[in-house]
């Protein structure tokens, strides 16, 4: 049992993570690793400033935790301190995945749910060189804080990617095509839909010919819907952005119209994916937080100092990608709510545009960017010819106004491979997602 | 049966700023140790954080029972070491990033700084029952300051960056106020064009990937069939550099180690070689090139890593312009290559380079440009310098939208 130090504000959180890699290259093995690691992260805050230290050393903790006490100055008021006041105190145990535990599946069973899958890539003759990998992931957070929290909460996902370059068309093309799960037999039969993929980007791979660089009306996939709201959003809404200047908070006042009517962007840790969340690295419970409703600024993304900061509450955003790093202001699940449109009529208002079902990466500053993995003309209302097009960008607050439809399903995606990149912290596990939606003016090349 | 063990030892003190001050100060000293054992054709590896075990030892040869095949000689009968770099005391470190901090809030209050700063010392060691055992301590100061405009609206408008083998605040402070003074003169994109200068380390990234062996030879890089080629300009050189200017270990995962610590790829624009690892060198007849990479628990593999492929400098960025204009690329992100190397990219940050110096900040644009057209008839040089931040610089001209 810890002893926190006195006058100061203090929490620990251990995190052991199991894992599983199996990779194959040109159809033979290169990896099947299994391995467990455990670490704890600790930090002392006095008011003015936070301490902080990662260690391995778990039979040490106590003293790592003195040691950084002692280059903090005690504060005999910290409890009353307002980012310290903004902590929760919750005590839980969430064991979402007791019953599917990716831990009691054996190796070999993963290594042949990788090897069945491999026929996929040595039956496609345009393949020249082909990598699949199988990736898993058990992890258990603990948290407990001086103030008396004390959570514990898992979390698993597993993934299998199957990468290759196609020799089809005038140059080599790079694509994957991915699966997600929670639950090892979600893995399982998923041959014909990661077939129809490699068929997809083999007829690209083929036909595709460069766009025409200029300004289109896009139609984007539910998948690159997620993408564009996370990038083009939601990191404006990591609220650490906004520290220090007053012209970002005038611009970002809640009650201010920032798009299109029936515009809802949402963030939550709570839907299933890999933006699951229950609590946040301060322990502070799931929530659902609108950033934008009906087309007006509605919340921002807080841990407790920048909510502290911004005289707000806390959002269940403060996150840290290993027992490596401290917790800094992260999205979870991040996504556009569904509209009253159908597919069909979006495609018939985007003549002459672009359809973008997939994207290979995107980002956003004051433009956003998303690079397309495929991309399409769109021709009499229909997904028409395969266009090469290396990025789309926008002004991202321009582009928020030029959504002008959207369909009705909002789907979340999730991903066990890459994750969201914010300065040093990458890769970090989130989910985005939305429904199909028309987005005009966006510059493509 | 050989063992080998692979041991990453990072010890970090970064230092996080909010708001033009130092609110937190992070420690770690974490210790990652791979035991790799080789025994007939495959390999077995077991990974702890901390200093390895007799179990760790018995669960890598447990782990030879997957098969995974690694049928290459471990490298052996090789012992250097290298250490590079002293970093400042803890308490003068603090001292020095806010003494910097003051400063750069004295001198332009209209910038608010973030992000972090860091005093780091990473130790790899490689050895084995052959008689290896290379070790390589990189200590380093790296600063990545982001600048954010108090009037802007963006997320942030700028970075000051800088990367070196102890801190030294005149340096760092020449940077600031370079990119900072540029940044509050607004000014025009030249009509003429002129060459636009981006860190080539987005080459070196670019060019990794086409540069693999196994691509190369299967057909699947831009640049297969292309050995023995002249493929870009005369002056575009492009290296395998392990030196103490990379920041780089001297050796890779495999034990590779290069002689004179550097290897041409690309010479006077001519393709000479792709880069491999023991597996790709084996299966493709070609040179070992020092390039895999591994985690510490992982098996090693083909590594592009950006860093140890810097293309090789043609002079400092004032003599490569020779007088000209340029514009100096201070962050463009999002951009990408299509397969048939368009390359096409948003220039969030920019400034006006004229006479020696930055003058002035420049609007945001698109870059474009064909990358055989880039480092081939629109290539003008590589800098040995980092004039302004902690990168050389590719000079290229292409098209500005």
């Amino acid at each position: 049992m810890l002893v926190f130090p006195k006058d100061l504000y203090a929490d620990v959180r251990i995190e052991e993570v199991t894992e599983t890699a199996i990779s194959f290259e040109n159809g033979k093995l290169r990896q099947n690793k299994e391995s467990s690691t455990k670490g704890a992260f600790l930090r002392v805050y006095d008011g003015k400033r936070w301490y902080y230290c990662a260690t391995t050393a778990l039979d040490e903790l106590q003293k790592e935790l003195d040691s950084l006490a002692a280059m903090a100055v005690p504060n005999a008021d910290i409890v009353n301190d307002p980012v310290v006041r903004r902590f929760q105190v919750n005590k839980d145990v969430v064991m979402r995945f007791a019953d599917t535990d990716l831990r009691k599946v054996p190796n070999q069973e993963k290594l042949a749910l990788v090897e069945s899958y491999l026929p996929l890539l040595s039956e496609v003759e345009e393949i020249s060189v082909s990598r699949a990998v199988y990736s898993d992931k058990y992890s258990l957070r603990g948290f407990c804080s001086s103030l008396g929290a004390d959570i514990t909460y898992d979390y698993q996902q597993a993934g299998l990617a199957l990468a290759y370059t196609m020799n089809a068309g005038d140059s080599p093309f790079q694509s994957s095509a991915r699966l997600f799960a929670q639950d090892f037999p979600q893995m399982k039969d998923k041959h014909e839909k990661l077939r129809k993929e490699i068929a997809a980007d083999l007829d690209y791979a083929k036909n595709a010919v460069p766009v025409e660089p200029g300004i289109y009306t896009c139609v984007l996939s539910p998948e690159v819907a997620g993408v564009f709201a996370h990038e083009s959003f939601g990191h404006k809404s990591e609220s650490d952005f906004m520290l220090g200047s007053e012209t970002m908070r005038r611009e970002w006042t809640i009650g201010t119209k920032v798009g299109w009517e029936g515009l809802n962007i949402i963030d939550s840790g709570i839907p299933e994916g890999s933006g699951y969340v229950p609590y946040d690295d301060e322990g502070t419970k799931a929530t659902k937080t609108y950033l934008i409703k009906n087309g007006v600024l509605a919340g921002r993304l807080h841990s407790a100092s920048t909510a502290a900061a911004l005289d707000e509450e806390v959002t269940g955003n403060a996150r840290a990608k290993d027992f490596g790093f401290e917790p800094i202001v992260r999205m979870t699940a991040t996504f556009i709510g569904g509209g009253k449109d159908n597919l069909e009529d979006l495609l018939k208002g985007a003549e002459g545009g672009i359809y973008i079902p997939d994207y290979n990466h995107g980002s956003g500053m004051s433009t956003f960017t998303i690079a397309p993995a495929r991309a399409y003309r769109i021709r009499d209302g229909k997904i028409a010819e395969p266009l090469r097009v290396s990025v789309i960008t926008g002004n991202v607050m321009e582009t928020l106004h030029k959504i002008d439809g959207a369909t009705v399903e909002s789907e979340i995606h999730s991903s066990a491979f890459g994750g969201c990149g914010k300065m040093e912290q990458f890769p970090l596990r989130v989910s985005d997602g939305g429904p199909y939606i028309r987005v005009r003016d966006i510059n493509v090349q | 049966m050989v063992k080998e063990l692979y041991q990453i030892k990072t010890k970090e003190l970064a230092l996080n700023i909010t708001n033009g001050a130092v609110d937190s100060v992070r420690k770690k000293n974490v210790t990652k140790s791979g035991c790799r054992v080789y025994d007939n054709g495959c390999i077995g590896i077991a990974g702890v954080l901390g200093e390895p075990t007799e179990e760790t030892w018995k669960k890598a040869e447990n782990a030879l029972a997957a098969a995974v095949p690694y049928p290459y000689e471990p490298t052996g009968g090789l012992v250097r070491m290298r250490t590079l770099g002293t970093l400042p005391e803890e308490s003068e470190f603090i001292a020095a990033i806010e003494k910097l901090l003051k400063t750069l809030k004295e001198e332009y209050p209209e910038f608010v700084f973030s992000n972090k700063v860091y005093a780091n010392e990473e130790t790899v060691l490689l050895k084995n029952d052959l008689g290896l055992c290379l070790e390589d301590v990189q200590r380093y100061v790296s600063i990545g300051i982001i600048v954010k405009e108090e009037a802007s609206v963006n997320v942030f408008d700028s970075v000051i960056s800088w990367l070196g083998r102890g801190l030294d605040l005149d340096a760092v402070l020449k940077n600031a106020r370079q990119i900072l003074d540029a940044h509050k003169t607004p000014a025009e994109l030249p009509k003429e064009n002129v060459p636009v200068l981006f860190p080539s380390s987005m080459v070196s990234g670019i060019l990794s990937d086409y540069l693999n062996a196994q691509k190369l030879k299967k057909g699947a890089s831009l640049l297969s069939g292309k050995e023995g080629i002249k493929i870009f300009a005369d002056a575009f050189n492009l290296s395998v550099s392990v030196k103490a200017e990379d920041y780089v270990p001297f050796f890779d995962a495999e034990g590779t180690t290069l002689p004179n610590d550097s290897l041409p790829l690309i010479e006077n624009g001519v393709l000479l070689r792709g880069i491999a690892d023991k597996k790709y060198a084996g299966e493709y007849d070609v040179e070992l090139t020092a390039c895999a990479g591994a985690g510490y628990d992982d098996v090693p593999v083909l590594s592009g890593n950006p860093g140890k492929l810097p293309v090789c400098p043609t002079g400092t960025l004032e003599e490569i312009l020779n007088g000209r204009a340029g514009i100096f690329v201070a962050m463009a992100s999002g951009g990408d290559i299509t397969p048939a190397g368009d390359f096409a990219t948003p220039v969030q940050t920019a400034y006006l380079y004229k006479n020696g110096k930055l003058v002035g900040k420049l609007p945001e644009f698109n870059f474009r440009g064909n990358i055989f057209d880039l480092l081939g008839k629109d290539y003008v040089g590589c800098s040995s310098d980092r004039p302004f931040d902690d990168s050389c610089l590719i000079a290229v001209c292409g098209e500005l939208l």
